[in-house]
């Protein structure tokens, strides 16, 4: 997952230079379409979703099989209250007309945020699965294995986010 | 396959078995079939360019037609050939050379191989679907947005690449994974066979660099398909942009190109030189010097792009000094033959021959990091009698030797010499006329990507010789394919260790069982089989450090 995640890094650090690169030519359109205090409140909601993981995990390693369930729940109910967000935000712009072909703004914002919320959505459908592992018959190791792995994955996602939103949100409003 | 020889006790392996196998060598056998499928069809891409090529104003080709075929040839013989053979082979021996029964993840390791074959579909299926691919095989902006290429060529070309790469770096993760957890005891990493520390490192390099090309056609994509303007200079967007996030990917690919095949040679000259490899700490730490000098590098593609001078100069010195590690190399592989006592084989052949190759096209590179002389090279035959050299002469060279190498452990049958000599010669000959002479074209001016040329003094001529040369070259590899099949049904057997050589693959039977090892032998030194057969003069004797048990 690490050398997955090495990867992925490079990856969204490519995404993010873009968007810095073209940052001159779209920050007045940044300054006056995206509200920093929505994107607070959903950041909060995706960064309590890494503590949710990592009780998970806690429970995945202890082996309690209640408080793993609820942790990985409570998770997912995060992660998707997050993406309920972005979904939001972007109906929000495309009704203003702002979208992928607006200018240097949509592409490249769109692009970004949207990467990274396909990847959010992933975790999430892994989240799921990692919930059924047990009814699928995984001894209680080969879960906490499992469980370990993907909040490495989910860690990330909340990381890229924290730069994703700096560079995004914070730098066009501070 | 099923006339595959196989190990004693197995049952043959039917056509469901390897479709569905997960046994790291299957696996492998796989991927060097499907590439040579591959090699054919970019080799008739090039025969198609040389015919076209061979006298000014020719008309075999439309122009359009030709661009087609340039772009697929350059595609097809990176992403569809050169990466997946190494690769193929990396999956067949790390296991085996670390003592282990597979790779990490042998079920991911199956779905890296099947994204080859769907990835090279997808590109292929673009012929069938308004054209394939025209802008070159690395698509500058503008001319890969929509409104300078409309047909859906370019999708193809994108989305295939992303599949293509999605597998490699599927591959990547297993290989370090595998190098890091599964080697034997006693296997430390400063006792790594040099190919699976040029696999490990290799590895490393793609996970870095493919992320690049991938962030790049994504958007392309969002470009070509959602209307976005990352490129597209009419609304805002930097066809610069597209070249740069191309080239900090594209120039450490061209060394995980070539990685694996320093790694072959230094597993085959010592052998057939009867001595250890000169230097192999020199050999292992420049290979990590290339590695990261590689990611600094790339403006030299862009040298014509009026950059600025501070950007010339410092991406020219760090083009020069990445030459410094290459040629630790190569004067580390001549001191091994010093002295040694050489067995001229096929392999042995194709890897001298590699070494004089190579070291010509890494000369020709150098020449580029002078920016002056890249200005007036750029874009000419020169760049393309470059690429080849390093390429073909280079990696491709190292492959027939590691064929005429590792064929033997892979099937149970030796190649024959006979054949094999034929091979080498009629390649030798005809890969120097073919590309050769290119040089000389380059500096006469004749650009790259051109349908056809007028008729100026020198030129016609010059690239009739090249499409001579390139006859020559196809006979070479009929030459080779004829003995890959009559050898397969009709070779003499091969013993587990037919070179007598030192590394772990040798040390079970040719082809290995299932889970490759009755028992893996001890490993004290660079080389345990030497220390097996030699008990009067092992290699631990040298070492300083205490002979762990």
């Amino acid at each position: 997952m690490a050398m997955f995640l090495l990867n992925e890094a490079v990856f969204f650090f490519m995404l993010v230079v873009a968007f810095v690169y073209f940052r001159g030519s779209s920050l007045p359109v940044a300054a006056q379409n995206l509200s920093l205090t929505t994107a607070t409140i959903y950041t909060a909601c995706l960064l309590a979703s890494s503590f949710t993981m990592w009780r998970a995990t806690a429970s995945a390693v202890s082996e309690h099989a209640r408080s793993l369930r609820s942790w990985l729940g409570g998770t997912v109910v995060l992660g998707a209250v997050f993406l309920y967000g972005q979904a939001e935000e972007f109906s929000r712009l495309f009704h203003k007309n702002v979208n992928f072909s607006q200018g240097s703004f949509g592409t490249t914002f769109f692009t970004l945020t949207g990467l990274h919320g396909l990847h959010v959505l992933l975790g999430i459908l892994l989240l799921g699965a990692a919930l059924c592992l047990p009814a699928a018959g995984y001894s209680s190791g080969r879960q906490a294995v499992a469980v370990r792995t993907l909040a490495l994955y989910w860690y990330f996602v909340d990381l890229v986010w924290i730069g994703i939103f700096s560079v995004v949100y914070l730098w066009t409003f501070l | 396959m099923t006339g595959m020889p196989h190990s004693a006790g197995q049952p043959k392996a039917g056509l469901l078995d390897w479709l569905s196998t997960i046994d790291h060598k299957k696996v492998a056998i796989l991927y060097l079939i499907t590439s040579l499928f591959f090699f054919v069809a970019g080799g008739l891409e090039a025969m198609a360019m040389r015919t076209q090529l061979a006298w000014p104003n020719l008309k075999f080709l439309s122009p359009e037609t030709y661009n087609q075929i340039f772009t697929m040839h350059g595609t097809t013989m990176i992403f569809l050939v050169v990466m997946p053979v190494l690769i193929g082979f990396s999956v067949y021996l790390v296991p085996l050379m670390i003592g282990a029964k597979d790779m990490a993840f042998p079920r991911l390791n199956a779905l890296s191989y099947w994204l080859f074959p769907c990835g090279g579909f997808l590109l292929y299926f673009s012929f069938l679907a308004g054209g394939a691919p025209d802008a070159g095989w690395f698509s500058y902006a503008p001319l890969s947005e929509k409104t300078y290429s409309a047909h859906a060529g370019l999708d193809y070309w994108a989305l295939g690449l992303l599949l293509l790469g999605s597998g490699t770096i599927a591959s990547a993760i297993n290989f370090v994974v595998t190098i890091a957890t599964l080697r034997a005891p006693g296997l430390t990493i400063r006792r790594l066979p040099l190919f699976v520390w040029m696999t490990l490192v290799n590895s490393v390099l793609t996970l870095v660099a493919l992320p690049a090309l991938n962030a790049a056609l994504v958007m392309l994509l969002m470009d070509r398909l959602l209307q976005a303007h990352f490129f597209d200079p009419a609304h805002g967007g930097s066809p610069l942009l597209w070249q740069h996030y191309f080239w900090i990917f594209g120039h450490p690919e061209v060394y995980i190109m070539v990685l694996p095949a320093f790694g072959m040679i230094s597993e085959i000259i010592p052998v057939f030189s009867r001595k250890p490899i000169f230097g192999y700490g020199f050999v292992a730490a420049s290979t990590l010097a290339i590695a990261f000098l590689s990611y600094g590098v790339w403006v030299h593609h862009m040298f014509a792009v009026a950059l600025g001078r501070l950007f010339l100069s410092v991406f020219a010195a760090m083009s020069m000094l990445i030459a410094v590690p290459t040629g630790v190399k190569i004067f580390s592989w001549t001191a091994t033959m010093l002295g040694g006592s050489i067995r001229f084989t096929t392999a042995m052949l194709f890897a001298v021959a590699f070494l004089l190759e190579f070291t010509v096209g890494g000369l020709s590179g150098v020449a580029f990091a002078t920016v002056p002389i890249d200005w007036q090279l750029t874009d000419t035959y020169f760049v393309v009698a470059h690429f080849h050299y390093v390429l073909f002469g280079g990696t491709a060279f190292a492959l027939f030797a590691g064929v005429y190498y590792w064929f033997p452990k892979m099937s149970g049958r030796l190649l024959d010499e006979t054949l094999g000599r034929w091979n080498f010669w009629l390649v030798v000959v005809g890969f120097n006329l073919t590309f050769f002479v290119q040089h000389i074209l380059g500096l006469m001016g004749m650009p790259r990507r051109v349908y056809t040329y007028p008729d100026l003094p020198g030129w016609g001529i010059l690239n009739l010789v090249s499409s001579f040369g390139a006859v020559i070259l196809v006979f070479g590899v009929i030459a080779f394919c004829v003995n890959l099949v009559i050898s397969l049904a009709f070779g003499a057997r091969a013993s587990a260790d037919p070179w007598d050589a030192w590394t772990l693959e040798w040390a079970t039977s040719s082809p290995p069982p299932a889970e490759n090892f009755e028992q893996v032998p001890p490993v004290h030194s660079r080389r345990p089989l030497w220390d097996l057969k030699h008990p009067e003069s092992p290699d631990w004797a040298l070492q300083d450090e205490v002979v762990e048990k």
